[in-house]
C-alpha cells in the first residue's frame, strides 16, 4: 500500500456543515498541507477521517484500512491533534501520561521525554492553567510520542511564538525520516504550509477546489499585474482589481506564449486567487 | 484490569451541555414513576436502586458526547466500537457500584460525627427493611428494563427517533406497573375486609396476588433478555 489515506467520493454532513465531493491521496512519505479560510471545512474534513458518525457516502481507507473493516489498527496507527484542546479542565498532562503509557501499546515514552525537553512542556499544571499554545504542545508531543503512521495536526501553529513553531517543523521532519509516514497539516495561513508540505489540497465551502504537489502548482502558475487594458486580462484566472490595473495568476505556459510579463506566484497568491473570492 | 485503563480515559472527558436535555428529562421522567410505585411514603430517598437510575443515566450522557464528538480523547487511544461499547456497559455498573460505596462512606461519616457529638439518639426503632425479596427482584427487572431501553440510544444518530423510543418507555413502565398494582391492589382489598387499600406502594401489595412469584421472575427473566438484546443493538448501532 503505497497511500496512506485515500478518500474517494466523500459526502458528509456534520455540524450543519457539507462535504462535497471530496477526492484526496496522500502517498506515504509526504506532508499535505490543508489550506482554507476560517469555516471552510477543514475541521469538519479531519473530524470525518478520524471517523466521526455522520459520514454519507464515500469511502476512508487509511494505510490500507477502513473504519468497518479494522477500526483497531487506524485508531494504533493515527493520531490527530485538534485546533482546540477539549478535556476535562482539571486534567494534568501527567495523568494523560500515565493513560498513554497504560492504554497506548504504540507508547515511546523515550521519544516523549525528549519531546518535553525540546518543547519545555509543563506535566504538573491542570489544563485549564495552561496556555493555548501550551496545550497544543502536550498534545503534539503525545501524538508524536505514538509513532503514528498517519499524524493529522489541525491549526498546530496556533497560539505558539516562533520559537516553538521552529520547533514544531523540526519535529514533524523528524518524523517525516520514516517513509511509511504521512502527515495532514491543516492551517488558514498559508506560509506555515508552504514551509513544510509536499502537496497542498485547498478546500473551500466544504469542496477540495485545488489538490497537487507543491513544487508542481507553484511552477503552474506565474503572477501577473496588468493594465486594465492590456488584452490578455481576460486569460488571467480569478482576476483582482487594484488601484493600478488587474492582478491575477496565470498558467506559466500562458505567460510565455504571450510574452506577458510575471512573477513567480506564490503559496499565498494562488490560493487568495482560487479561494479568495467573497462567499455568496 | 482493562475496565480501569478505559475508566482513566473516561475522567479525562470534559461534559458539555450536549444531551443534557434527553438526559435530564427522562432521568426525570423515571424518577417519578420509581416514586410513585417502589417507595412507601413518595418521599425521595437514596436507595441502590436509585443510584443505579442515576448511573444508567449519567452514562448515557458520557456515551452520547463520546459517540457524537470524534474529538473526544477515546478517539486516539486503540479501542474499536465493540470494547467501547463493552466498557460503557460495564461503567453503568461500575458506576452505580462507586456512587454507592460512596454514598454509604459519605452516611457512615455524617452518623459518626452525630454521634461524636452525642446529638445521635436512638429511638428504639428497628430500620426498615427495605421491603420483600419479591418487591427488590421486581424493581431490579423493572431497572433493567430502563437500562435496556436507554443503553443504545445514545448511539441513534437522529434525535427524533431517540425522543420518540425513550418516551415509549416511559409509558410502557407506567403501564406495565399500573397493571400489576391495580391487580395486587384488588387482590389485597380482597384478602383484607377491614379497609381499602390506597397507599400505592408495591412492597405491600405485591405478595397479595396469588401469582406473584411468577410475575416477578418472569419480569426478571423478560428484562434479562431485553437486556442482551439491546446489548446487540447498540454493537450494531454503534460499529461503522
Amino acid at each position: 500500500m503505497k497511500d496512506s489515506l485515500i478518500l474517494q467520493d466523500l459526502h458528509a454532513t456534520l455540524d450543519g456543515f457539507n462535504l462535497k465531493n471530496v477526492n484526496l491521496t496522500i502517498p506515504k512519505g509526504s506532508i499535505c498541507g490543508l489550506v482554507g479560510r476560517s469555516g471552510a471545512g477543514k475541521t469538519t474534513l479531519i473530524k470525518v477521517i478520524n471517523g466521526a458518525r455522520f459520514l454519507m457516502s464515500g469511502d476512508i481507507i487509511i494505510n490500507g484500512n477502513t473504519y468497518h473493516d479494522d477500526e483497531l489498527n487506524i485508531r494504533q496507527n493515527m493520531s490527530t491533534v485538534y485546533d482546540v484542546v477539549d478535556l476535562n479542565p482539571f486534567t494534568k498532562p501527567k495523568g494523560l501520561l500515565k493513560a498513554y503509557k497504560n492504554n497506548h501499546p504504540n507508547f515511546n515514552e523515550g521519544l516523549f521525554n525528549h519531546l518535553k525537553n525540546m518543547l519545555n512542556l509543563e506535566l504538573n499544571k491542570s489544563f485549564k492553567k495552561l496556555s493555548l499554545g501550551m496545550q497544543k504542545k502536550v498534545m503534539l508531543a503525545f501524538a508524536l510520542a505514538v509513532e503514528p503512521k498517519l499524524l493529522i495536526l489541525d491549526e498546530p501553529t496556533i497560539g505558539i511564538d516562533v520559537v516553538d513553531k521552529v520547533n514544531i517543523y523540526q519535529m514533524v521532519q523528524s518524523y517525516m525520516e520514516n517513509e511509511d509516514n504521512a502527515v495532514i497539516f491543516s492551517s488558514h495561513q498559508v506560509d506555515d504550509v508552504e514551509k513544510i508540505s509536499d502537496y497542498i489540497a485547498f478546500i473551500d465551502q466544504g469542496e477540495i477546489v485545488l489538490f497537487e504537489n507543491k513544487e508542481t502548482l507553484l511552477s503552474s502558475y506565474v503572477y501577473c499585474n496588468l493594465d486594465k487594458d492590456n488584452p490578455h486580462v481576460s486569460l488571467l484566472e480569478a482576476p483582482r482589481k487594484t488601484a493600478f490595473g488587474v492582478e491575477g495568476i496565470m498558467k506559466q505556459g500562458e505567460a510565455q506564449k504571450h510574452q506577458i510579463a510575471h512573477q513567480r506566484a506564490s503559496l499565498e497568491q494562488i490560493f487568495m486567487h482560487i479561494c479568495g473570492k467573497e462567499r455568496s | 484490569m482493562r475496565y480501569f485503563q478505559y475508566y482513566n480515559l473516561l475522567r479525562f472527558m470534559n461534559l458539555t451541555k450536549q444531551g443534557l436535555l434527553f438526559t435530564g428529562i427522562f432521568f426525570v421522567l423515571h424518577l417519578i414513576i420509581y416514586q410513585t410505585f417502589f417507595t412507601e411514603t413518595h418521599v425521595f430517598s437514596v436507595t441502590p436502586l436509585f443510584v443505579f437510575l442515576f448511573s444508567i443515566f449519567i452514562m448515557h450522557l458520557y456515551r452520547f458526547q463520546t459517540f457524537h464528538d470524534v474529538k473526544n480523547i477515546q478517539y486516539q487511544f486503540p479501542l474499536d466500537y465493540r470494547s467501547r461499547t463493552k466498557l460503557e456497559f460495564i461503567s453503568i455498573f461500575f458506576v452505580a457500584i462507586a456512587a454507592l460505596v460512596i454514598w454509604i462512606i459519605f452516611i457512615g461519616a455524617i452518623v459518626l460525627l452525630f454521634l461524636a457529638l452525642s446529638v445521635f439518639q436512638s429511638s428504639g426503632d428497628t430500620p426498615a427493611t427495605g421491603g420483600t425479596l419479591l418487591e427488590l427482584v421486581y424493581s431490579l427487572a423493572h431497572h433493567l428494563v430502563i437500562l435496556a431501553f436507554i443503553f443504545p440510544l445514545a448511539y441513534v444518530k437522529r434525535s427524533k427517533l431517540r425522543y420518540l423510543i425513550a418516551s415509549i418507555s416511559v409509558i410502557a413502565l407506567f403501564i406495565i406497573n399500573s397493571i400489576v398494582m391495580i391487580s395486587a391492589k384488588q387482590a389485597f382489598n380482597q384478602l383484607t375486609d377491614v379497609q381499602t387499600y390506597t397507599s400505592g406502594y408495591f412492597g405491600e401489595v405485591l405478595g397479595s396476588l396469588s401469582y406473584a412469584e411468577g410475575i416477578v421472575w418472569g419480569y426478571l427473566i423478560l428484562s434479562v433478555m431485553l437486556v442482551v438484546i439491546s446489548y446487540w443493538v447498540a454493537l450494531k448501532l454503534n460499529r461503522y
